[in-house]
């Protein structure tokens, strides 16, 4: 198992209001795995957790990384590891050109040009860029989504990667994940609302006020998104089975 | 007898602050070269007059640049001392004619400084339509021990172009304070930026940038970048007078302040005597956001190799 996500609740430093409670779900060697729900369900602070960010450290629970207790792990621990997240909102680095920015991992300017290929992005028009407000939002999207990938990470979080994106951009998108998986061969983490964007999951878990209420085949748990969104909970009411993803991959 | 070559040291921070050594050392490229008091290397080129007296403690200087006279090639100026104690004093004077352009790249490096003072007093003159752009880059090893005071005063001639740039990001700082006053006049533009890191508590930054509008029309902006982490202390203060009508200035202060006892400090000073003349100010004083230091350690930097690294961003 890559990664066990074992019954945390987040609770922020300054409040003693949880935002997640007893959040279950695991993720398997290559797997790719979506986290559904509404917005403020808790989605982005499970990947807040994850990475370990400090104001979303668990009150309870733990986060096991191939193994290793990584709970309390600092997020440098935790990038040297393997594991590292695109932002839904990146921030812009005023003074800091792309091709630095990407250099923090990738060797060199061609292994950086080869991760901005990969998002769409060309290197000639873009390295030498600031990594700035004269980059659109959706172009800085597409720079995190490449530094995140440069790193050749075990996990790959990805956060929101469709909001903010224009038609044309969100059409490929989907393009673009199928290339990210096939080509680094990373875990994936999908945090959205959109079937589209999840669309190349295997797996989901849907959140529902700050729990994991469903975990299972990502087209059936999007489906419980759907009526539960309609307002239809009876779909709680029964379990959703994960089946193993040796087993899925073996049955194929 | 002297050795009449910079010696290593030097040269390696001289890289360290990204001087081309290649072309500062190039034969034929223009250039005035100091070690402690004594003059390794003068080069001249058509229209640049560089003459220089040595003196017990430094050495005194004028480079002159002649009427329309347009050097292209940077004029590579090296003030720099190895020993760990002494006190160098600079005395330059820069005068540029009329129609004329060129642009100094000059370096200060006290790599092994521990006691040491460098002082100077520099004169810059620059005549009608001309232009002179100056970059200071410093380097004072990582001991703190260095103790820089330079003082300038600029006159920046009708139409003519003065654009300054003051670097000491690389290393650690000691005690520097610079005093810069610049006089424009008619229709003059003045350009100034400055950037200065005080990475510990014994380093300790003021820097006195003051522009005195006194032409019709002229203009100028200044640029300031300040950051303190670990106990550092960085004080700047930008100021600018308008003095004559159509005079406008900026004054443009962000700074960064990260660690316990660290204290940074933006004064922009704006003063207008004239009202048909205008001076904007700007300033932030912060710290670095808890967002891009997460997004920096998500790719695995350190907490402080993330700060260093926005640090020189904004720098």
């Amino acid at each position: 198992m890559l990664l066990n996500v074992d019954n945390i609740t987040i609770m922020p430093d300054d409040s003693d209001k949880t935002i997640t409670k007893n959040v279950t779900f695991s993720m398997e060697e290559e797997e790719v795995h979506a986290l559904i729900g509404p917005n403020g369900s808790g989605k982005s602070s499970i990947a807040y957790a994850i990475m370990g960010l400090k104001a979303y450290l668990p009150a309870q629970g733990k986060i096991i990384f191939k193994g290793k207790d990584i709970t309390y792990a600092s997020i440098t621990e935790r990038a040297k590891m393997g594991i590292t997240l695109a932002w839904q909102e990146p921030v812009r680095f005023e003074g800091i050109t792309i091709a630095e920015y990407l250099e923090i991992v990738a060797k060199n300017r061609e292994e950086s040009a080869k991760v901005l290929k990969l998002v769409n992005l060309d290197a000639n028009k873009y390295l030498d860029r600031k990594c700035d407000n004269t980059l659109s939002g959706g172009e800085r999207k597409r720079v995190e989504i490449a530094a995140a990938v440069a790193m050749n990470p075990k996990l790959l979080m990805l956060d929101e990667p469709d909001a903010g994106l224009d038609i044309i951009a969100y059409g490929e998108l989907s393009s673009m994940l199928k290339k990210i998986k096939e080509e680094t061969g990373a875990s994936i983490l999908i945090i959205t609302h959109r079937e589209e964007t999840g669309g190349i999951a295997d797996y989901a878990s849907l959140m529902w006020d700050g729990q994991v209420i469903a975990s299972g085949e990502f087209k059936e748990i999007m489906e419980r998104y759907c009526l539960m969104a309609r307002g239809e909970k009876k779909c709680m009411i029964e379990p959703c089975p994960k089946i193993s993803f040796k087993a899925r991959k073996q049955s194929v | 007898m002297y050795d009449r070559t910079l010696p290593e040291d030097i040269v390696q921070s001289a890289k360290t602050v990204g001087i081309i050594v290649d072309e500062m050392l190039n034969p034929e490229s223009p250039k005035l070269l100091l070690n402690y008091n004594k003059i390794v290397g003068i080069k001249e080129t058509k229209g640049l007059t560089i003459e220089g007296e040595e003196l017990e403690n430094g050495v005194m200087g004028d480079i002159i640049v002649e009427d329309g006279v347009k050097i292209k090639e940077p004029v590579h100026l090296c003030f720099g001392v190895t020993p760990s104690e002494g006190v160098q004093e600079i005395i330059p004077r820069f005068i540029v004619g009329d129609d004329a352009e060129v642009s100094f790249l000059a370096h200060c490096s006290f790599p092994n400084a521990i006691k040491f003072t460098h002082k100077m007093e520099g004169e810059m003159i620059i005549g009608k339509n001309s232009k002179l752009f100056y970059e200071e880059r410093h380097y004072h090893g990582k001991n703190s021990g260095a103790k820089v005071y330079p003082v300038f005063e600029v006159h920046v001639g009708p139409k003519s172009k003065f654009i300054s740039l003051f670097s000491l990001t690389h290393g650690t700082v000691g005690t520097v304070n610079i005093n810069m006053d610049i006089y424009a006049h008619q229709e003059a533009k003045v350009e100034i930026e400055t950037k200065a890191y005080g990475k510990n508590k014994k380093d300790r930054v003021e820097i006195r940038d003051a522009v005195f509008l006194e032409g019709k029309d002229s203009k100028s902006i200044i640029k300031m970048r300040a950051a303190a982490t670990n106990g550092g202390v960085v004080l700047m203060k930008g100021i600018t007078e308008a003095n004559a009508p159509g005079a406008t200035g900026h004054v443009d202060c962000k700074e960064i302040v990260q660690g316990f006892g660290s204290i940074v400090a933006a004064i922009p000073i704006v003063r207008v005597t004239d009202d048909h003349a205008r001076v904007t100010h700007e300033a932030a004083v912060g710290r670095v956001s808890q967002k891009e230091l997460d997004t920096l350690m998500a790719r695995g930097l350190t907490e402080d190799e993330a700060v260093d690294m926005i640090i020189r961003g904004i720098m």
